[in-house]
């Protein structure tokens, strides 16, 4: 019989209570997985290791897709009278399993009584270890979910990548997704439900060792450069749709204090909830790069390499309400959040869908990640909370 | 007779994944009724020891049933160590509360040495606290030529030996020690045991029959005198060794090997005048000299180092009560 809310806020403490004995489990998935430098395009060794603990969960058809993405299914236990299997529901749980985070940087990751620390382990490696370990803490629970749960570490997510993987599972897939739940590691209580509309974009500067020194202004890659940041700094910016530029990424020269760079690269992102906006935007910096280059003489390249419509669900969905209402019953303060994620791709899809947090972090800096470890055990109460709402129902347009 | 090296070191050297499918390997154990326990020697390792009991307590307790016990046994840590230890579920000891009627003794030989009276298990494995890319195959992989060969009675690792420099792995130049000291006095008094490979590694599987039997330098000199003890002993085909792929784990600067190879040396000489084998040996110095740069002056400096050494296990009345020897 398919529960009510209040039935899965009762048994909260319970899952809590199994969650936080398969603590070792967890850390132990955690350190496996996070030890293994996963820079995007290079995520075949994590992706492995990945499928091996799928594989030790007794997930069915663990395997991997064309694109390098690793899958694992646990199907629904629930009883054929009470349901037929073929009409269960479909949950996808999705990790990204790539990382910002170089090769060269030390993987290493320490343990202490109340944190973890790591580089790049907020940023997914947790949402995989918490994929990793799920199988088993739903065994230990004894929950016969009559929907079936598909386990996803996407590949080729992050900047370049362009959420290549989940875009092609979701191309090729063979079954239908009726919900999505996005695990990121960072932060506990974050509730997204909306992407914004997102565009990426490199701006590259060359110029030549023949460039005239003696033109005032013009005789570096680097001042072409912020030439062009200037302008772009100009461009007026709605405050509603909430819309902004982050200029992410700078490099230029490099060689000494007295040779002219040669050449410059600004790596940035548009964002904005009205993707009219992201597209004028666009267009008004192609502008500025075609200005900027003819007066300067310069060689300036702009490539535009990830883009994101915007899309979200309503407040009021079952599957953002019953969410929200998780969370609060776990004593956390939901904060509504906007992702450009994964999450865009499947709103994108007509698949509602969610990216929720697990854990908090101490302190962050761009190679090391500092997370509390109790507060992981919450985290993943709140998936199997917002899953067994799903499987029961609750989650459904039709609910309301 | 002379044992024929290259066969030895093929029926005797091992990779850890020809030992992959723990679930063989934890239904031989049961088959043969073993224990086995894991012991961690400490000393102010807070840094390292969290991750060390949460990889072997997930993948070697909870996920697989190969270890019965794991325990920490610590010099007296001034860090966290012991609590952190504890928060992740190892067993921890002091070392100066286990047979605490006897004379403490500081160094990681002795806590090597009380697992043995502290800890249950057919075998124990010992692994150091400060390697940075644990893995549960440093257990298992130790553990599992003993499981599998009764013959078999003490089981070294040996690695392709990376030392965490600033600038990412350096692929080799670890085991100094072994290389300049050990080998060449190996291949002077006894060349058999120049087939193992890392004589010095500090992690090892032994049965409890071989470590009660006999005697352990609490200092430096505690892996190359089991070595020769061993040998002695059982011959060359109780040793067997797996390769662990590689560790990590801090260097240490020159001036500390030196002191490491003074005692090992102690360690040595001894044994091998007991032996019978270097006659008319001199009365051995504690005292190792070093130099150091003041200014312009060059300054000697003394460090005494004494190799105390625990006798057999097996001698001490309390472990013969405990495992019931004398009944």
């Amino acid at each position: 019989m398919e529960k009510k809310f209040n039935d899965i806020v009762e048994l909260l403490p319970t899952i809590y209570k199994k969650v936080k004995a398969s603590k070792e489990l967890l850390l132990a998935n955690l350190i496996m997985i996070g030890e293994i430098p996963a820079p995007t395009f290079e995520e075949s060794e994590r992706v492995a290791c990945l499928q091996d603990r799928f594989l030790m969960a007794d997930l069915n058809e663990c395997s991997t897709d064309d694109e390098g993405n690793v899958f694992g299914i646990l199907s629904t236990t629930a009883n054929s009278k009470e349901k037929k299997k073929k009409d269960a529901r479909n949950i996808l749980l999705v990790a990204h399993t790539d990382t910002t985070v170089d090769f060269e940087i030390d993987h290493t990751i320490a343990v202490q009584p109340d944190r973890i620390i790591g580089a790049g382990i907020g940023d997914n490696a947790l949402g995989l270890a918490a994929l990793a370990t799920l199988p088993m803490i739903l065994k230990e629970l004894n929950l016969n979910l009559s929907s079936n749960l598909i386990f996803m570490g996407e590949c080729k997510s992050l900047g370049r990548g362009n959420i290549g993987g989940l875009k092609s599972f979701l191309e090729n897939k063979k079954m239908s997704i009726n919900k999505g739940i996005c695990v990121e590691g960072l932060h506990l209580g974050r509730l997204a439900y909306s992407s914004t509309g997102m565009m990426r974009g490199e701006i590259k500067c060359e110029i030549t060792d023949e460039f005239n020194w003696k033109k005032r202004g013009l005789s570096s890659a680097i001042i072409i450069l912020n030439d062009i940041i200037s302008k772009m700094l100009a461009i007026p910016l709605p405050s509603t749709p909430k819309t902004s530029i982050i200029y992410g990424s700078i490099r230029g020269g490099g060689r000494t204090y007295n040779h002219i760079a040669l050449n410059s690269q600004l790596r940035f992102e548009v964002r904005s909830e009205d993707g009219e906006i992201v597209t004028n935007i666009k267009n008004k910096i192609q502008d500025i790069i075609e200005e900027v280059s003819s007066i300067t003489g310069a060689k300036i390249n702009i490539e535009f390499f990830a883009e994101r419509h915007p899309g979200a669900l309503e407040f009021s969905h079952p599957l953002v309400k019953s969410s929200w209402n998780i969370i609060k019953a776990l004593d956390i303060k939901p904060q509504v959040d906007t992702s450009i994620s994964e999450l865009s791709v499947l709103l994108e899809k007509n698949i509602p869908a969610i990216t929720i947090g697990l854990t908090k972090s101490e302190k962050r800096t761009d190679s090391q990640d500092s997370l509390k470890i109790d507060p992981i055990f919450t985290g993943i109460t709140q998936l199997i909370g917002i899953i067994l709402a799903i499987d029961n129902g609750l989650c459904d347009e039709n609910r309301y | 007779m002379k044992t024929d090296i290259n066969k030895w070191l093929d029926t005797h050297t091992f990779h850890h994944s020809e030992f992959w499918d723990l679930e063989e390997l934890v239904k031989e154990k049961e088959k043969k009724g073993l224990k086995i326990s894991l012991c961690i020697p400490t000393l102010n390792e807070e840094k390292t020891i969290g991750k060390e009991i949460v990889i072997f307590k997930s993948e070697l307790q909870d996920r697989y049933a190969l270890l019965d016990e794991i325990a920490v046994i610590d010099s007296g840590s001034t860090d966290n160590t012991l609590e952190v230890a504890k928060s992740f579920g190892a067993d921890v000891y002091l070392a100066s509360d286990i047979l605490p009627d006897l004379d403490p003794e500081r160094g990681k030989g002795e806590n090597l040495w009380k697992a043995i009276y502290q800890l249950e298990g057919d075998i124990i494995v010992y692994i150091d606290a400060d390697i940075k890319n644990i893995n549960a195959h440093f257990v298992y992989g130790l553990v599992a030529p003993l499981i599998y060969n009764d013959e078999m009675k003490y089981v070294k690792a040996f690695y392709d030996r990376p030392l965490a420099v600033s600038q990412g792995l350096k692929p080799l130049g670890g085991g100094r020690v072994t290389e300049i000291l050990i080998r060449p006095l190996f291949s002077l008094f006894f060349p058999e045991l120049t087939a193992i490979i890392q004589p010095l590694s500090g992690e090892y599987a032994v049965r409890r029959e071989v470590l009660q039997e006999i005697p352990f330098p609490i200092g430096y000199g505690v892996e190359t005198s089991h070595i020769l003890d061993v040998y002695q002993k059982w011959g060359l085909d109780a040793f067997a060794q797996t390769d662990l792929d590689k560790r990590v784990h801090r260097n240490q600067v020159t001036e500390d090997l030196a002191k490491m190879s003074f005692g090992i040396l102690q360690c040595f000489l001894s044994r091998v005048k007991k032996m019978g084998i270097l006659e008319n040996l001199p009365t051995l110095e504690k005292t190792l000299f070093q130099f150091q740069r003041n200014e312009n002056k060059h300054e000697r400096i003394e460090k005494i180092i004494i190799e105390e050494e625990r006798p057999a296990m097996i001698t001490i009345p309390e472990y013969r009560e405990k495992f019931g020897l004398d009944a």
